[in-house]
């Protein structure tokens, strides 16, 4: 399910930005599409919200509106954890795929399918935020609050925040997705701090959990070709689920990545264990009864979140980072997300002193990435 | 409505349609009345050849068992079935509050006289403060459908929402076994019981009957040297064991080192919680300095046993 003219069925139109450029563009590409164009955005969302299943159906329905806030944004982490100091656009919300254990389902306010029609607005926000940073090596993307391809064939964003970021090679700027779409990259010239990233999964975990995505094999196939075509890419082992069978699984996904992508074009591969706020296990037992992720051996953490039992943890990362290694991918930088220094060192043997070390080993451009060469490029560290 | 005085005996007091209060003691009702009379009368519904009571049934049984004679009343003529509950229900939660039962009974009776599923969750479910949710409807509709000794626990414990919404997966014959169990514990122990039962059956994908039907928990269930509240106490403790194999192991082995070291009295080592951190806390209690130069000895001791270094099991992982 990667074409949205297939599986959006309703169009709704914030009546401020009827005369948008952008929303012509996609009322164009929605032809036949019923549309209401919407007056009281609050009322509207809040009746929104009220009705059977929202969640379910706000995958289907398309909002077209103007983001009123900040696009940019650091990524919010998780306290008592280590972060990286990665940076958000929040350019489209929510995502057309029903992942069982995904985040969004709780977070944002209101659970429709929203571009922000307004990049116009976008543009100066990041060259202020960017004159900010100096110059400095850093992280951003797009894929945090929403898939960040699967409404690109309506958008076409990608092209645009490609030729943005293309003037700015200090920023390795990143569009994560577990989609194919990929259409816009292929007619796009590529960059060397362009990263296109996947979120991967066991074969059996990404069947059971994260449902209309494609499979493992369409998306690495997908990534095969936007780095034939000259693009970095990154991957994310993110959520690591331990269901039966897990080494065998996430073996085998591992092997088969680095069989058909070359390491040297993999700008990073993150590793992340399920984790979630206790609220959301409320949602997915309403919302996926079928799902059994929820049933392995929690524990609150730090943060207050429900995360694997640490050893757990510990025995999956450590897994998944030596078979990685150990099929070529020695020197793929790898980092864990939201997790502990303790585990840091534990699992991938390196201990960062705080996110900034982090943030410098995984941005420096390709072949500087290590803890050493953060350290030698004598950049500071506030965490 | 017509306010006038009647004989309480010609009242059909079997006639239990608009029935709210699930609690039948009269005892301080009858007190009052004794000491400053019938002061709010009842509501009462013409029907046929005897009156019904629409609202204060207890007042009424109070009056009866006094003798008093007549009584003042309200009586309403010509409205429906539905619009005559709505009268008994608003005056209840007026002056109350109603317990799970009550609410549950309120609202099947609503739906019984003809409310729409739409109008019990717009306009009712907030007069009774329960979340306007279809989801909480049918939770409350399913409450009035169990059994009267069913609704004798829930009413006498006091069960939360919160509660009802982890049993209402549950089946009959499963409440049925649970009842006693939760009877001896307090909200939270009621709820980690049945969040435990009904995890570890769909980890392990059986019905929690056939969990609750194993020989182990079977005989502690009918274990005549245990009270009901060290019953239920061994069940949440054995249970949580099998829900988290690996963080009771853990505990147990951390226990076991701890009482090979014997600690001294007064001198308290702890794990982080859930083992989630590498540190440990130490905490020790003394009243003067020879206490406090006493206990730094003891310390001294403990980090001289070989046993010691068994409380970083993970330190052979860096």
């Amino acid at each position: 399910m990667t074409d949205p003219t297939r599986y959006i069925e309703s169009l709704f139109l914030d009546a401020a930005c009827l005369d948008h450029a952008t929303t012509h563009r996609i009322r164009e590409r929605l032809p036949g599409l019923s549309v209401e164009i919407i007056h009281d955005l609050d009322g509207f969302l809040e009746n929104f919200r009220t009705s059977p299943d929202p969640i379910g159906k706000g995958k289907r329905g398309l909002l077209l509106t103007k983001q009123k806030g900040e696009f940019v944004k650091p990524c919010p982490c998780t306290p008592h954890y280590l972060g990286c100091n990665y940076f958000i656009i929040n350019l489209d919300l929510n995502c057309p795929l029903d992942c069982t254990y995904c985040i969004l389902q709780l977070y944002l306010d209101h659970p429709l399918l929203t571009v922000h029609v307004n990049t116009e607005d976008l543009w100066p926000q990041l060259d202020a935020f960017l004159r900010r940073q100096r110059g400095r090596p850093l992280r951003i993307g797009t894929g945090e609050l929403g898939d960040s391809l699967a409404l690109d064939p309506l958008t076409h964003r990608s092209c645009d925040l490609i030729a943005y970021f293309r003037r700015h090679p200090n920023v390795q700027f990143e569009l994560k997705t577990k989609t194919t779409n990929i259409q816009n990259l292929m007619d796009t010239e590529p960059e060397e701090n362009i990263v296109i990233a996947w979120s991967l999964n066991s074969e059996g975990s990404a069947r059971s959990e994260e449902k209309d995505a494609p499979a493992i094999g369409s998306r690495l196939e997908a990534a095969r070709k936007v780095v034939s075509r000259g693009y970095r890419v990154g991957f994310h082992f993110d959520p690591l689920i331990r269901s039966q069978g897990w080494r065998r699984e996430y073996a085998r996904v591992i092997d088969n990545l680095l069989a058909c992508i070359p390491a040297s074009r993999i700008a990073w591969i993150s590793l992340g264990a399920l984790r979630f706020p206790a609220p959301l296990k409320t949602i997915i037992q309403a919302r996926h009864p079928e799902s059994r992720i929820l049933y392995q051996e929690f524990i609150r953490g730090r943060d207050g979140k429900l995360r694997y039992f640490k050893p757990h943890r510990l025995e999956m990362f450590r897994f998944t980072a030596d078979r990685i290694r150990e099929k070529g991918g020695k020197d793929i930088p790898l980092y864990l997300c939201m997790e502990s220094r303790e585990i840091w060192r534990k699992a991938i043997k390196k201990e960062p002193e705080g996110r900034q070390e982090i943030e410098s080993f995984l941005a420096l451009p390709s072949g500087c990435g290590s803890m050493a060469a953060a350290c030698a490029a004598g950049l500071d560290d506030a965490d | 409505m017509k306010f006038t005085q009647i004989d309480p005996a010609v009242i059909d007091v079997e006639e239990e349609r608009f029935l709210i209060s699930f609690d039948c003691s009269l005892a301080e009702l009858k007190h009052s009345i004794q000491e400053v009379g019938l002061l709010n009368p009842p509501i009462l519904a013409g029907r046929r050849d005897r009156p019904v009571i629409v609202s204060g049934r207890k007042r009424i049984l109070a009056c009866l068992e006094l003798g008093l004679s007549p009584i003042p009343v309200f009586i309403a003529r010509d409205q429906s079935d539905l619009k005559l509950f709505q009268l008994a229900v608003f005056e209840n939660v007026s002056v109350r509050g109603l317990s799970a039962v009550e609410k549950a009974e309120v609202l099947a009776k609503l739906k019984s006289f003809g409310a729409a599923d739409a109008e019990l969750i717009r306009r009712f479910l907030p007069l009774l403060k329960i979340p306007p949710t279809a989801e909480y409807l049918d939770l409350f509709l399913a409450l009035a459908r169990y059994g009267p000794e069913e609704k004798r626990v829930v009413h006498e414990k006091g069960l939360s929402i919160t509660v009802l919404k982890t049993l209402h997966p549950f089946s009959p014959e499963e409440r049925a076994l649970l009842w006693p169990l939760l009877r001896s514990l307090g909200q939270n122990r009621q709820k980690e019981l049945l969040i435990l039962l009904r995890e570890i059956a769909r980890r392990e994908q059986v019905q929690p009957l056939q969990l609750l039907s194993e020989p182990g928990i079977t005989v502690l269930r009918e274990d005549d040297t245990l009270s009901a509240p060290q019953k239920a106490t061994k069940l949440v403790d054995l249970l949580r064991e099998r829900r988290y194999p690996s963080l009771s192991s853990w505990t147990k082995a951390f226990e076991a080192v701890l009482e090979k070291l014997e600690i001294e009295k007064g001198i308290l080592v702890d794990p982080s919680p859930f083992f989630e951190e590498e540190d440990l806390s130490l905490r020790f209690t003394f009243k003067n300095r020879a206490e406090f130069m006493a206990r730094l000895s003891g310390l001294k001791r403990l980090a001289e046993k070989p046993e010691f270094d068994q409380l970083f099991p993970s330190s052979d992982d860096d």
